[in-house]
């Protein structure tokens, strides 16, 4: 194994390498260029260049070799960090920004231009994407409104702007097609899309002794049987609604010993295909829960820095990031009675690896994509979108 | 209960053997149905013991004299689980043969009369880990049994620098990371030592620090340390892994090349040059040099086929 990342090395360095090295960690290698070549290291089987500019078509070379070759393209024209992303109903991909605009990328076309460009109303940063059930209207959480726009429209429009009184941190699509908005006043908003109004309020955060906790929500998820699930950055705190009464029917919390005080990595959720929910916990560590059970199923544990992003992979697998850049995959299926075999996906970082340590930029969101791909948001200004290949499970079982 | 080794295994015959044990575990919690059906079952107490770790010998011993005896005469080496007193320790799990201490001495014990008590519970002890313990002095650590194979130290910040651990003619391990305890003299390491972490050094190593002396040293971890060329050249050549990230004084000079069985290096964050990569042994296998800023895009890499 050699790892060069974050070094001047150039070509010569790559036509030196042995032809028996199995593992190559290049990511941004600024003077290595499109000229490169690595024909003559038969043997690798990872190769980890996200950020280096090697040409896509040695890249796929490896790949057909059996190479696990995660770096797969790259978008970079938003001019803002990105904060958010979502899938439309055809397979594009829409980003937000924070200032205020929203790209839509037709990915499965090379789609390295964006194809549709659209300005939030009142240019404050897009703080959370979701698509509509009919598949072409996005949801943009911007400041304290919900605007949703109609994207296949030419230009793009408009179509509605709803107030929640507070600002808006999170959206999910409840199961009746209606929208929960996380608010930074901490409880979530039931918007009846129809009627264009917030229909409810969950008040989520009344703390023991009937003292409001005042907590930004962080997170929604929607579980398969339509329980909604929202989360602060207190990891006690993350709650269990019945959205049909509008009753919140638990609260998770952790039971591992760890003092409240302790760092709480910032809430992250993501539902597994078997309907286990992962929540970021503190220490860096990652829970799976069975929420019908109310108990903790099993923890991941591995990065060393505060988880940033999570995405479910619809084979039982688990993309994590962390704020140092680093993304794992992890196989979840075994988790409950042993550590679950994690891999090191990629690092995707802002700006370059000696930058990166004093502006904590890791990827800060993710979204797979219709074809296996993973697009990550890789944060910081004008931090580009990192496309990723997944390797397959098999790999890794 | 956490899973955790010990160092031998309890036959059967040896459990039918043994004689009924005092049962001092009245403060234990409810002991849960499954490990009561297997431990308290004399077929199967052996395998579910191996899974288990000092902590839990509490619940152990309320099942059955039986099973008293056999938690008794484990070997036990649990490192994880703290101890409080090591004298009730000691006469708990009279077999046992690894501790960790409290980093706690409120009341300055070691330093008191029934001090060499405590000593004496520690007498036959193979493995120790005494992290953040501040009553770890010069004194204390004299008395520690010549029977340590495997010390930890680290973040004892009370311990000068002038301590020694000769000793401790069996210690194969230590760990002195976040201590002062190398930054005069390494001579007071015995040279059985075969792995060393001598990680964050609180201050500057003495000049001509060398460690050529340590013969079987196969593992050091020095990250984050002060560690210089000078240094680099005194390691032993039979060094199989080498972690030396972070390390600011080593140069763009330093030389590994005598290190002719080197599998693991890792440089990271070092200012090693374009010189230092040449002189790479060829048995390298894990090389990191991630954002070693003085190698320039004319590096090239020596032959090392292990890569």
């Amino acid at each position: 194994m050699l790892d060069v990342s974050g070094t001047a090395i150039g070509d010569a360095l790559l036509a030196s390498l042995p032809a028996g090295l199995a593992e190559f960690r290049i990511t941004i290698c600024p003077n290595v260029t499109p000229d490169a070549t690595l024909e003559h290291v038969p043997a690798l089987r990872v190769l980890h260049s996200v950020d280096t500019a090697l040409a896509p078509g040695m890249l796929a070379a490896c790949r057909a070799r059996g190479c696990t070759v995660p770096a797969a393209g790259k978008l970079s024209e938003h001019r803002g960090f990105v904060t958010s992303l979502a899938l439309l109903g055809d397979g594009r991909l829409a980003s937000g920004d924070k200032s205020g605009e929203v790209r839509v990328w037709d990915v499965a076309h090379d789609g390295g231009t964006a194809t549709v460009v659209l300005h939030t109303g009142s240019g404050g940063a897009v703080a959370a994407l979701a698509t509509l059930p009919d598949g072409h209207r996005l949801a943009a959480a911007v400041a304290a409104s919900v605007e949703v726009w109609d994207v296949d429209a030419v230009p793009p429009v408009l179509c509605l702007t709803i107030e929640c009184g507070a600002v808006v941190r999170a959206l999910a699509v409840l199961r009746d097609g209606s929208l929960a908005a996380g608010c930074a006043d901490g409880n979530v908003r039931v918007v009846d899309l129809g009627a264009g109004a917030v229909a409810a309020v969950l008040v989520a955060h009344v703390g023991p002794e009937g003292t409001y906790r005042y907590q930004a929500m962080m997170a929604l998820a929607v579980l398969p049987d339509g329980t909604l699930v929202s989360g602060t950055d207190d990891a006690n705190n993350r709650k269990v609604w019945d959205v049909s009464t509008r009753a919140c029917v638990a609260t998770l919390e952790e039971a591992d010993g760890v003092p409240y005080w302790c760092s709480a990595d910032p809430c992250h959720l993501a539902v597994l295909t078997d309907g286990r929910l992962v929540t970021t916990a503190k220490q860096c560590k990652v829970q799976l829960w069975d929420v019908a059970a109310r108990a903790c199923v099993g923890v991941l544990a591995g990065h060393r820095h505060n988880l940033s992003a999570l995405a479910a992979l619809p084979d039982g697998r688990l993309v994590t990031a962390c704020d140092q850049g680093a993304i794992r995959l992890w196989d979840t299926r075994t988790a409950a009675s042993r550590p679950a075999p994690v891999v090191l996906l990629a690092e995707v970082l802002y700006g370059g690896l000696q930058r990166y340590k004093s502006t904590h930029h890791g990827p800060v969101a993710l979204q797979l994509l219709p074809d296996g791909r993973l697009a990550c948001a890789s944060g910081g200004a004008d931090g580009p979108l990192h496309l990723l290949h997944l390797p397959p499970p098999t790999a890794y079982e | 209960m956490q899973r955790y080794k010990i160092s031998a295994p309890t036959t059967l015959a040896g459990i039918m053997a043994a004689a009924a044990a005092e049962d001092d575990a009245a403060d234990a919690g409810p002991v849960p149905l499954l490990v009561q059906l297997l431990a308290g079952n004399p077929a199967t107490a052996p395998a579910i013991i191996f899974c288990l770790n000092a902590a839990d010998t509490c619940a152990l011993r309320q099942l059955h004299p039986v099973v008293a005896a056999v938690v008794a005469a484990v070997p036990w080496l649990d490192t994880h689980t703290t101890v409080y007193d090591v004298v009730r320790w000691r006469a708990a799990l009279p077999a046992a043969v690894g501790a960790r201490l409290t980093h706690e001495d409120r009341e300055g014990s070691w330093f008191k009369d029934g001090r060499e008590l405590k000593v004496a519970a520690l007498a036959g002890v193979t493995h120790l880990n005494l992290y953040r313990c501040w009553y770890l002095l010069e004194q204390l650590l004299a008395c520690l049994p010549p029977s340590l194979r495997v010390l930890s130290i680290r973040k004892c910040e009370n311990l000068m620098a002038s301590a020694s651990f000769t000793h401790l003619p069996a210690l194969v391990s230590l760990d002195c990371s976040l201590t002062k305890a190398l930054c005069i003299r390494a001579d007071g390491l015995p040279p059985s030592l075969q792995e060393l972490d001598m990680s964050w050094m609180q201050h500057e190593l003495g000049v001509g620090l060398s460690l050529a002396h340590l013969t079987q040293l196969r593992v050091l971890h020095a990250t984050h340390s002060s560690i210089d060329d000078a240094f680099v050249a005194s390691l032993p050549p039979g060094l199989v892994e080498l972690q030396a990230n972070w390390c600011c004084n080593l140069g763009q000079e330093t030389s590994f090349a005598h290190l002719s069985a080197l599998v693991t290096l890792n440089l990271a964050h070092a200012y090693i040059g374009d010189a230092t990569l040449a002189s790479m042994p060829p048995s390298l296998v894990r090389l990191d040099l991630r954002e070693c800023s003085k190698i320039t895009p004319a590096a090239t890499l020596p032959h090392l086929p292990g890569l």
